[in-house]
């Protein structure tokens, strides 16, 4: 650590969007840089609410600081290397260019007065960037959806104790049709040098759907050159559930209800098929906007079994995504609940 | 329901009412403590700038290392 110069941020207000693109879910995350604005690097994933562990670590995080060093030595003749590490052009400069934040907060936490409401939160990005999307009437597009999707999205489980080292590899995935294998560690991305799965997910980011990723990896004392075929609906792997900006979706699309998927023994009991929807409603919310679906009759426990005609088995993530993207504010959607035995047809606002 | 009830439903709500506002007001002020602590101790600590990104960025730049940016939500 003493071979680095430390900042500590703890708000967004202010925050430069050119230079600070990050996962806005996260409450912890680390660039590593140089003095000229140059990013080295990126550390800080998530993939639950509840286990950080299963994606950082001491050690994950000491690997990348050594090999932002190493970077670091060899800069600026790396330059090139790095420029697809740097940040894309934003919206807005700041976060209060949002017309959502617009002149809510201070350019600074109001440490003399109310400190904690004056903290602008950096999930307040992400949400305050889908608020512009929903409000503009424009269907989201998939990596506002499903942001920094985590390399599981491709069928591969990097270990949080190295730097992109691979844990395991999903059969039929595109990682395993790529070759990659578990012990292999992954050295590059499109030609970016990898620090982190955050440096990972950084390269998944900004990839297209359908995409073809060419991937440098490390086997015992062998380099490998494979190629990630990605395919269209590959980004739609992601687990949104667990991010705190999620929760404004689920106003938007769900009237703020927060599903799962059923139970084996839930669905059997519905008579459903293994590709027919099964989405039990774990909560509904109470007030404003988030109470609507409530409202319309919706209740906890409710199976949800059809949305909008479709009936095809899919996670809240993708229920929402497909509801994001092909179905505007103010609408009413048909939706088909299953409770105590019985078919229920109820409509689910959207908002 | 009876009228004898009401008073001691009126009270039991408005008990519920000032609980809640306390516990709020308790939770709004232990988070305050909690980031104006979270200053004290990183601006004591030499090691770090605290939220200072053009002093550390300048400093960086005079002793050539590199820079470790953290983002760190209060707890």
């Amino acid at each position: 650590m003493d071979q680095f110069v430390c900042v500590r941020l703890v708000r967004a207000n202010g925050l430069d969007l050119s230079l600070f693109q990050f996962d806005y879910d996260l409450t912890f995350a680390v660039f590593l840089m140089n003095a000229d604005r140059t990013v080295y690097g990126r550390y800080g994933s998530r993939s639950d609410a509840a286990h950080a562990e299963r994606d950082i670590s001491i050690e994950g995080f000491r690997a990348a600081l050594e090999a932002a060093l190493d970077l670091h030595r060899e800069y600026p003749a790396n330059r090139g290397a790095l420029a697809g590490k740097q940040g894309r052009p934003t919206r807005f400069r700041t976060p209060d260019g949002y017309p959502s934040l617009r002149g809510r907060y201070l350019p600074d936490l109001d440490y003399e007065g109310k400190v904690v409401q004056s903290c602008l939160h950096c999930h307040q990005v992400g949400e305050a960037e889908r608020t512009w999307w929903r409000e503009a009437k424009e269907p989201m597009p998939e990596p506002v959806i499903y942001p920094w999707p985590m390399p599981q999205a491709i069928g591969l489980e990097l270990d949080p104790g190295g730097k992109a080292r691979v844990h395991r590899v999903v059969p039929g995935s595109p990682a395993a049709q790529a070759g990659c294998q578990p012990g292999d560690e992954l050295i590059s991305l499109e030609g970016q040098p990898l620090l982190s799965i955050a440096d990972v997910q950084w390269v998944l980011h900004h990839a297209p759907a359908p995409a073809t990723l060419e991937a440098r990896l490390q086997r015992g004392s062998r380099f490998l050159e494979v190629t990630l075929r990605l395919p269209a609906d590959w980004r739609r792997r992601s687990d949104i559930s667990w991010r705190a900006t999620t929760w404004d979706l689920r106003r938007m699309v769900t009237g703020g209800l927060r599903l799962r998927e059923a139970t084996e023994a839930v669905r059997q009991r519905a008579g459903l098929g293994p590709e027919q929807m099964g989405l039990l409603v774990q909560h509904a919310g109470e007030y404003g906007e988030h109470g609507a679906a409530k409202r319309a009759g919706f209740r906890r426990d409710d199976l949800i079994v059809a949305v909008a005609g479709k009936t095809e088995r899919l996670t809240e993530s993708q229920l929402i995504g497909w509801l994001l993207q092909n179905q505007s504010a103010g609408a009413s959607i048909p939706a088909t609940v299953w409770r105590e035995g019985e078919r229920l047809q109820l409509a689910l606002p959207m908002q | 329901m009876s009228s004898m009830n009401r008073p001691n439903l009126s009270l039991c709500a408005s008990i519920l009412v000032l609980a809640t506002c306390s516990c709020s007001l308790a939770a709004a002020e232990d988070r305050r403590e909690r980031v104006l602590a979270d200053r004290r101790e990183v601006q004591a600590d030499a090691r770090w700038f605290y939220n200072d990104f053009p002093q550390a960025q300048a400093t960086a730049a005079a002793t050539r290392k590199p820079m470790l940016v953290v983002f760190r939500c209060v707890p």
